[in-house]
């Protein structure tokens, strides 16, 4: 008898460590046993790359944002006359709503998360492009750090750029990514398996919340109560004027005119002083604030229902006076 | 490549198991050779660059290995070891300590020059010592010469070339000639599998779950108050303990997968009664290596002196002042001194293996001044002792994790109540696993579970059945909770396993990758 368990004996008349010794499992229980436990995680991802595919996958999901992935990938025939894109500052900032009350031209914001891009670059816009008419133009608005190529963002987590990708493009491209980089490609699998196991419990959303872009025109309302103090951000990234310049290139072809925005950004930010020596001259707005109180504690530079507003009533006047611009250079030249 | 990463679990593993089982029937070389491969594309895979480290280390001291079993003249045996040691050393100090010297001198303006700073390759202190011990039982005969692609599995096996165990070559080497089937075997798989992952689930869902609270603490101590720099404090006792078991059990695991057996490493520290038994539950494998290559030479050679000059060196002579200081207390503190700086350059490390130093003699002036039958002995029933333990065990956490010796000491002034700051408020911010550390009420239950785990729950080798019953320590639930390959364990290990899985995405390194 060992020590512990005389011990026991004597202070508790009984041998709490006794352990009761069992015969040996035969080769057949071991093997079904280490099958079970080698063969599961595969099986586990396997599962998740055919359920996060299904509708069903995101009936409980909370995030009407999520639900939305891939609005501009969707739309067909929207033909749109003004189309917003960019990274979520975009996509919680901007109200086509107010764009096209001021313009009176239909308006569709089809911005997605920063992942969405970091992973797949263009490809929203590209479909939107490839199944509707091209509009008359496009605004591009982002983050003052996102000005570069989407590639370069390694600060953000690519998750929703995964969601999106298996979804819509689950092309060659998109395995060869998987095998050349199975850490990423996995944890972003697994993430996803967690996500879908939390969901279940939940109660689905209600129909007006899942289907939030759809109703306004691409924009995604958040919560989140509104920033009181600057928070320290480490998003100090130098605008890449090629990258930019490569954007008016490609998508200003076939009579789109281009603009490329910059959100606004609190004037406590302590980046604002940087943003606003390196801006000027490659963006089409000025580097401008909005009150610390109208964005939201939940997303980097994510603007409450008031900045909201505000930001979609700045890009509707920029709009609308290069839309008074160009007609006057219309009448112009007609006139000549 | 990290135990707790999707590229080791879904592809590294598999292959090498698989190749393993295909490979068996080729024989022992073939073996060797899969194996040693497979290891070295598992270091080189996090920097293919310090593959010259480790191949040109291997390859020094195998030379060395072979001079001192060819050379007849004891004389010229010891000569060899010395270089070779000294080889060892100076490559150890050149990556670890030298530029972290330099960097000081050139801050406090001895220096002009900053000459900057070199990475630190992955365990180049385990592969250094193992290759030491080696050499040293080689030249005391109890290890026998290798051929180079024996000694080149025995050094790079992967489980335990990062971060341990530290293993003699007896320990290992025996088992791989011994085996005649070689091969995958369904109990040992059986057995390693569930070890694995049972450490994987230790690591990725409680270690890194604490680890952020900690992290933040430890970031700046001087924001928090003393409710959350306590918080943080414990959270990462309770870090490091699922950290390491965690990755002593995956160690262990996977070289049971084939059917390897390694020594135990970490055997429920927390529950030791004296700070001597917690060296020999907590890295068992470091303390045994500092126990014969730092302490017993220490130990012996302060013996000889004292024969020379006439003086005993009885168990009567270690109960004198002097006595005790010559045989005990000062091997002790030396070797804890030596432990100290191998955990890093910096005062913190050396603070810490001091602290430990001193905690050890104590222990040891206890033990040897205080007799087994006398009334003082009572005063310390095993539930104080265990306290005890476990709060020099937290001093000592203290300056292993902060980031200067004056941050450790603001925590400890924090900790008594001299400095105020922020609550448990000023956790808000971290992942969104770790947000219980927000909520008096559930951080402490978080941390009472946690440590009620580490004190009365069983281990993971004493539920799979891998210690003598002589080892086992006093556990509740040990019949309801020991391992059985059934159904119910299968799907308790599954649920296990897609939980860590899911929270895999956010795992970080292992602490004792830093070493």
């Amino acid at each position: 008898m060992s020590d512990a368990s005389q011990r026991d004996r004597q202070e508790f008349g009984t041998d709490l460590t006794e352990v009761r010794h069992e015969p040996p499992a035969s080769p057949w229980r071991l093997r079904l046993y280490v099958g079970a436990l080698v063969l599961f995680p595969f099986a586990l991802i396997a599962f998740t790359f055919w359920w996060v595919t299904t509708d069903s996958y995101l009936r409980h999901s909370p995030l009407p944002y999520l639900i939305g992935t891939g609005y501009g990938s969707r739309l067909q025939h929207a033909d749109c006359e003004i189309v917003i894109d960019g990274d979520s500052t975009a996509l919680v900032g901007v109200l086509p709503r107010i764009i096209e009350q001021r313009t009176g031209l239909k308006t569709c914001n089809i911005a997605e998360v920063a992942g969405v891009k970091m992973l797949n670059g263009m490809m929203v816009l590209d479909d939107y492009l490839a199944h509707n008419r091209r509009p008359q133009y496009l605004v591009f608005v982002f983050a003052p750090e996102n000005l570069n190529n989407p590639n370069g963002w390694g600060f953000v987590n690519a998750w929703e750029g995964w969601f999106y990708r298996i979804r819509f493009h689950p092309d060659a491209a998109f395995w060869r990514g998987t095998i050349s980089d199975p850490d990423e490609a996995f944890a972003n699998v697994e993430l996803a398996f967690r996500n879908g196991v939390e969901w279940l419990p939940k109660h689905p959303l209600a129909s007006d919340l899942a289907h939030e872009r759809d109703l306004n025109g691409g924009h995604v309302g958040e919560a989140g109560a509104p920033l009181t103090d600057c928070p320290f951000d480490p998003f100090k990234r130098l605008p890449d004027p090629q990258w930019l310049s490569s954007l008016r290139n490609t998508y200003g072809a076939g009579g789109t005119h281009v603009l490329i925005d910059v959100t606004p950004m609190p004037p406590c930010d302590e980046l604002l002083p940087f943003y606003r020596a390196h801006l000027p001259g490659l963006i089409d707005n000025a580097v401008d604030t909005l009150p610390i109180g109208d964005y939201r504690i939940s997303g980097r530079l994510h603007t409450t229902d008031s900045g909201t507003i505000a930001l979609s009533e700045r890009i509707a006047d920029q709009l609308a006076a290069v839309i008074r611009s160009r007609r006057q250079q219309m009448q112009q030249r007609g006139g000549m | 490549m990290l135990f707790s990463s999707n590229v080791f679990i879904f592809f590294f593993v598999p292959v090498a198991l698989i190749g393993y089982q295909l490979l068996g029937r080729f024989g022992r070389r073939a073996v060797f050779g899969w194996l040693s491969l497979v290891s070295l594309f598992f270091y080189g895979y996090w920097n293919p660059k310090y593959l010259f480290l480790l191949g040109g280390s291997i390859l020094l001291n195998f030379i060395g290995a072979r001079v001192i079993a060819r050379v007849s003249s004891e004389r010229a045996k010891t000569t060899a070891l010395v270089f070779a040691i000294t080889g060892n050393i100076l490559l150890l100090f050149w990556f670890k300590y030298l530029f972290p010297l330099l960097h000081y001198f050139h801050g406090v303006g001895w220096l002009s020059r900053d000459y900057g700073s070199v990475i630190l390759p992955l365990g180049i202190s385990f592969f250094t010592f193992t290759q030491i011990a080696y050499l040293i039982d080689l030249r005391q005969g109890e290890a026998e010469p290798q051929s180079l692609l024996s000694y080149t599995l025995f050094v790079t096996f992967f489980p335990h070339l990062i971060a341990g165990p530290i293993i003699h070559h007896a320990e290992m080497m025996p088992q791989f000639n011994a085996q005649r089937h070689r091969g995958l075997r369904a109990d040992d798989m059986a057995v390693g599998t569930t070890w694995f992952l049972l450490g994987l689930s230790k690591k990725v869902l409680i270690a890194d779950t604490f680890g952020p609270i900690a992290d933040r603490l430890y970031f700046d101590p001087h924001r928090f108050g003393a409710q959350a720099t306590w918080v943080g404090m414990l959270a990462y006792g309770v870090q490091l303990y699922f950290d390491f078991s965690g990755y002593s059990d995956m160690a262990l695991g996977l070289a049971r997968m084939f059917s390897i057996t390694f020594p135990v490493n970490f055997n429920s520290p927390y529950k030791s009664t004296g700070i001597i038994e917690f060296w020999q539950r907590w890295h068992m494998t470091l303390t045994r290596y500092l126990n014969l290559y730092l302490f017993n030479p220490m130990a012996l050679s302060m013996s000889r002196r004292r024969v020379r000059l006439g003086k005993k060196v009885s168990k009567k002579a270690q109960r004198t002042f002097p006595g005790f200081s010559q045989l005990i207390a000062l091997p002790v503190l030396i070797t804890f001194f030596l432990a100290g700086i191998w955990h890093g350059a910096g005062m913190q490390f050396i603070l810490f293996g001091l602290a430990h130093g001193v905690f050890l003699t104590v222990n040891h002036a206890w033990r040897v001044f205080v007799p087994q039958d006398s009334k003082l002995q009572k005063l310390l029933p095993t539930p104080v002792s265990v306290a005890i333990t476990f709060a020099c065990a937290l001093a000592g956490n203290v300056f292993f994790r902060a980031r200067s010796a004056r941050d450790a000491f603001y925590v400890f002034g924090t900790l008594i109540g001299l400095h105020h700051g922020e609550s448990l408020a000023g956790f808000a911010g971290i992942q969104s696993r770790s947000n219980f550390a927000l909520h008096p009420t559930h951080v402490w239950f978080a941390l009472a579970a946690m440590f009620t785990i580490c004190w009365a729950f069983p281990n993971t080798q004493e539920i799979l059945g891998q210690v003598d019953e002589s080892e086992r320590t006093r556990s509740l639930g040990m019949n309801l909770l020991r391992w059985r390959p059934n159904f119910l364990w299968a799907s308790a290990m599954l649920i296990l396993t897609a939980a860590a899985l899911s929270y895999m995405y956010a795992s970080t390194s292992f602490l004792y990758f830093q070493f």
